[in-house]
């Protein structure tokens, strides 16, 4: 009787659909660097959930709007990114870190991550999205996240 | 003599009770060790979709509700949180035809929003936010914390696409500013 309880909760555990919860830490981050000496940096994708999960990366340029909105765009040419990877498997509850090198004077990027588990023959899949963004300036790391908002977008710090 | 002998004995107790160095004054004291902590919480940022799938059936309701948990832990320079749903390109689901990602009705947190229409954060037209009316604004939302959103989805006139089997990406993305 126990038997066929366990194998009923493994069938569902394999076949029911369920939540893969993402997590990018930390979220936004500001490096010191410019085109002669890159700015190196690390961030850590976690994958919260029970099943392993492939994660693509790809670095983009932002536009920061008034309202709040983020805008990706291609990554401006003057700017440039090398990754350790561009894309892995995590194991399930595993964190995995990605190491970046940036050379520009004064730039926001964003490595966005794109993690989609599963297929289906008929309907809609998830994908869940969650970019790094990073704040480099040539003179000092410290406020460089304000001075870009500030000068770049006009934004408030 | 016996009396000043007495006296004298009197004296030197007085003399050695008053000036007698009590015993814990001889201790002495070592420098003031210091041990520095620190510790640096990392910011974080997470998205949890459930289910990882949705079908829809014949009329196009969904098989069920999309529930999005959205958890943060961000310092107090921040100013909000935006979570975007959104199509990659204009067709939401393809098969036999395309179905466009302005026919993807979507009921967010129980309102209606129409289709997938508003500004995504790749700079297309195909998306909404899920966050709906809850918006994730700092210091109104405290720093640390999380929401959780559903998303109920259906097609509009689905008896009217070519028999077939279509599949599609939906997006979830969250960005904090």
């Amino acid at each position: 009787m126990r038997a066929r309880w366990y194998l009923t909760l493994f069938i569902l555990a394999v076949t029911v659909p369920s939540a893969f919860p993402q997590s990018v830490s930390p979220v936004i981050q500001e490096v010191k660097g410019s085109t002669v000496k890159p700015a190196k940096g690390q961030f850590t994708i976690t994958n919260l959930s029970v099943t392993p999960l492939t994660v693509t990366l790809e670095t983009r340029s932002l536009d920061l709007k008034k309202n709040g909105d983020v805008q990706l765009l291609p990554l401006d040419a003057k700017v440039t990114v090398k990754l350790s990877e561009y894309s892995f498997r995590i194991p399930a509850k595993a964190d995995h870190i990605v190491y970046f090198e940036s050379a520009c004077n004064r730039c926001v990027f964003s490595i966005y991550s794109s993690m989609v588990t599963g297929r289906t023959p008929q309907g809609l899949q998830i994908a869940i999205h969650l970019p790094e963004t990073v704040y480099q300036c040539a003179d000092s790391a410290k406020k460089c996240r304000a001075k870009i908002r500030r000068e770049q977008f006009g934004l408030p710090e | 003599m016996q009396k000043m002998k007495a006296i004298v004995s009197v004296l030197l107790s007085v003399i050695l009770i008053l000036f007698a160095v009590p015993a814990k004054a001889q201790q002495l004291s070592s420098n003031t060790a210091t041990v520095s902590l620190t510790f640096n919480a990392a910011a974080s940022l997470s998205i949890t979709a459930t289910p990882a799938n949705i079908s829809f059936n014949a009329t196009g309701a969904a098989s069920g509700p999309i529930t999005v948990v959205t958890t943060w832990n961000l310092p107090t320079t921040y100013h909000g949180i935006v979570g975007y749903a959104y199509f990659s390109t204009s067709t939401a689901l393809s098969g036999p035809a395309n179905i466009p990602a302005s026919a993807i009705m979507a009921t967010v947190d129980g309102t209606s929003q129409g289709g997938f229409v508003q500004t995504d954060p790749t700079g297309g037209s195909n998306g909404m936010q899920y966050t709906g009316a809850a918006n994730i604004n700092f210091p109104a939302k405290p720093y640390t914390g999380s929401q959780t959103d559903t998303l109920l989805l259906s097609i509009q006139n689905a008896g009217s696409y070519t028999p077939g089997g279509y599949t599609g990406t939906l997006n979830f993305a969250a960005t904090a500013n």
